[in-house]
């Protein structure tokens, strides 16, 4: 019971007039951000990180946690009314979101999105307060060896869980520890892969990175398809299910909230998968799949759950750990660390008003999206229309000046456009980006925690074999990677013989 | 497809062979430890390894049915945005923030396609004197005036 009293402790905070404002503001810009194509909400998320400079901390990281999963409700919006999903994890939602819409049911398929995401976040947030104190307290027994054994297993499954090549995932990894290597050694204070520029001194940001590699990057890609949206299919008309619609959701909803919610906790799975995941489980589960692509109701509330419970349950291992699942996380973890403040064990017995502060206004921000939402939907189909000449252009000032504002450099913009491309160019080429922005997070604390290990055991490398929880992490990482490149490889050898 | 592949894998193996050569001249190992080149080091090695892996994996791969490269009428917006992104960056310092992205956005929403000029003018007064109002007066944030006009 105490977790619920330190909850109701960050209520008090939440609820200050000040906080609840940048939730409510948070929540308005991340739904349309989720909405508009060609910024997703790692864009979305990053670009909007300088307007937050001037808060403090818990008013900063409120406003980005809303904006965060205010995207994940605004790409259902554009996947049920337009048939096109403002971000990827609401594409499996055009399926049957759309055809309801269609119906003249969009107004039905919204209200049980919406509910469903609630009772998906609702649940994440319990899950987390629920292992916040254990996870904690586990936490707290790790050392250098231990951290650095963690930071491992995250690698490994952002890593084994990128899909199609281990190789290219790995690559990306890599890049990203090495673009976190620029800079001043914290150990020894020498310049590593500056090349006598004084701007490379302090490290590239990875903000200034993820502008580049999600905003701009995804504008280049944006630009060859020459495919708008042109007009709108769907009306809505009555927002409230019918008696039949609600009690078939009610079981998606469920299963989407346990989809959602166990796949959040597993570092790098994506927002895509829990969704899929949702839809193949309603659909292998309903009596009549052949109706799905139809317009099925449940085809919509459990992925919509799904999507809603994992991105709560994705800032579980942030909070609890320090390790941040998504790229999304990651920056808000940057946000985290501009402020001073490292997310981790330390943060509920460092900054406890503010963790618990933050938690709670997770409960505001999605009871905000929940009642606000529904009733602007006729406001935000007119933000739709607005020319993709003139959003394009938007994003890419506000790319710039974001950029800018962070250290004051114009060096940063031109580091942020040559991540655009290069961005631009690893999407094209299927090499994944979100190895590179967490390993970029992961990077320094990574190396920390192994050159501390090594000090204290004065260059012995058992260091982390004869500590057993460092031992457990290592083997978990040991297998996962094994298993990863145990598929790759039957996958290959199966694409070889079917040749 | 497989063509563009192979080049990122050479681009890669260089990249590695250059950082690593660079990770040489740093310190490896002192007494108190690794030293600053002991990761970037490894880095590299790993990273020349997988760039070796998908040079390989790529030549022995079937050709891929989609083209890495552009349709031809997608190039003009492409580089028209990394154009406007340069001369944003070359410009800032001398011509300040206000007059750099006003230019920025006219020839931006003109290149991606918009020919009303209300529309036209709405975006290049926002984007370029709306933003500084709203970073500058309201976000504390120091944007550069410009050099010529000192």
């Amino acid at each position: 019971m105490e977790a619920f009293d330190l909850l109701l402790s960050g209520f008090a905070v939440a609820l200050q007039p000040k906080y609840l404002l940048f939730a409510l503001l948070g929540s308005v810009i991340g739904t349309i951000v989720g909405m508009l194509p060609g910024i997703g909400p790692v864009a979305g998320t990053a670009l909007l990180l300088p307007v937050t400079f001037t808060l403090d901390p818990t008013a900063s990281i409120i406003m980005l946690t809303s904006i965060y999963y205010g995207a994940m409700y605004g790409g259902t919006l554009t996947s049920v009314l337009v048939n096109v999903p403002g971000e990827a994890a609401s594409a499996i939602t055009c399926l049957d979101g759309y055809e309801m819409a269609k119906r003249g049911r969009a107004g039905a398929a919204l209200a049980i999105a919406a509910i469903g995401s609630f009772v998906g976040g609702m649940v994440s947030i319990a899950g987390l307060v629920l292992l916040a104190g254990p996870l904690t307290k586990l936490a707290l027994l790790f050392g250098p060896p231990e951290f650095f054994a963690l930071m491992l297993v995250g690698l490994s499954l952002v890593v084994g869980l990128a899909g199609r090549s281990v190789a290219l995932a790995l690559i990306s990894a890599v890049l990203g520890l090495l673009v976190a290597m620029v800079g001043i050694d914290p150990v020894a204070g020498a310049p590593r892969f500056t090349f006598g520029i004084l701007n490379l001194f302090s490290g590239i940001d990875v903000v200034i990175v993820a502008m580049g590699l999600f905003g701009i990057g995804e504008i280049l890609l944006s630009l060859e398809n020459r495919a708008s949206v042109s007009a709108f299919g769907a009306r809505v008309r009555e927002l409230i299910p019918t008696r039949d619609e609600a009690r078939r959701s009610l079981a998606p909803i469920a299963r989407g909230t346990g989809i959602g919610f166990f796949l959040g906790l597993i570092p790098g799975v994506g927002a895509v998968v829990p969704t899929v995941m949702a839809y193949v489980a309603e659909k292998r589960l309903s009596k009549t799949p052949e109706k799905f692509g139809s317009g099925m109701i449940e085809g919509v509330a459990g992925p919509e759950t799904a999507n809603n419970s994992y991105a709560n349950a994705a800032l579980i291992p942030l909070f609890t750990l320090g390790i941040p699942g998504s790229p999304t996380v990651a920056i808000i973890m940057g946000a985290f660390m501009m402020k001073g403040i490292i997310p981790g064990p330390f943060l509920f017995r460092d900054h406890a008003a503010l963790a618990w502060g933050v938690i709670a206004s997770f409960v505001v921000g999605n009871l905000i999206l929940l009642v606000l939402n529904l009733p602007l939907i006729p406001l935000w189909v007119k933000l739709l229309r607005i020319p993709r000449a003139v959003l394009f252009t938007f994003i890419l000032g506000f790319c710039i000046v974001g950029a800018y504002s962070i250290n004051g450099q114009i060096f940063d913009v031109g580091t942020m456009i040559v991540f655009g491309v290069l961005g631009y160019l690893f999407k094209k080429l299927d090499i994944p980006l979100a190895p590179l922005i967490l390993t970029l997070i992961l990077g320094p604390l990574m190396e920390q925690s192994l050159r501390q290990s090594l000090e204290i055991s004065q260059g012995n490398f058992w260091i982390f074999f004869n500590r057993p929880i460092a031992l457990g992490l290592i083997l978990v990482a040991t297998t996962v990677i094994a298993l990863s490149a145990f598929w790759f490889i039957s996958t290959v050898r199966g694409r070889d013989s079917e040749i | 497809m497989r063509r563009a592949q192979q080049i990122a894998g050479l681009a890669f193996l260089a990249l590695a062979l250059f950082l690593g050569w660079h990770a040489t001249r740093l310190s490896y190992y002192s007494t108190l430890g690794p030293g600053p080149g002991f990761f970037p080091l490894w880095l590299c090695g790993i990273l020349a390894v997988l760039a070796l892996v998908v040079l390989v994996g790529t030549s022995r791969a079937a050709e891929a049915p989609q083209s890495f490269w552009p349709e031809r009428e997608a190039w003009a917006p492409i580089l028209a945005v990394i154009g406007g992104l340069i001369f944003v960056v070359l410009a800032m310092r001398s011509l300040g923030y206000v007059v750099t992205m006003l230019v920025f956005y006219l020839w931006l929403v003109v290149t991606l396609g918009n020919r009303n000029p209300l529309i036209i003018g709405v975006v290049a007064l926002a984007g370029g004197l709306g933003t500084y109002a709203v970073f500058s007066r309201y976000l504390k944030q120091a944007l550069p005036t410009g050099t010529l006009w000192m």
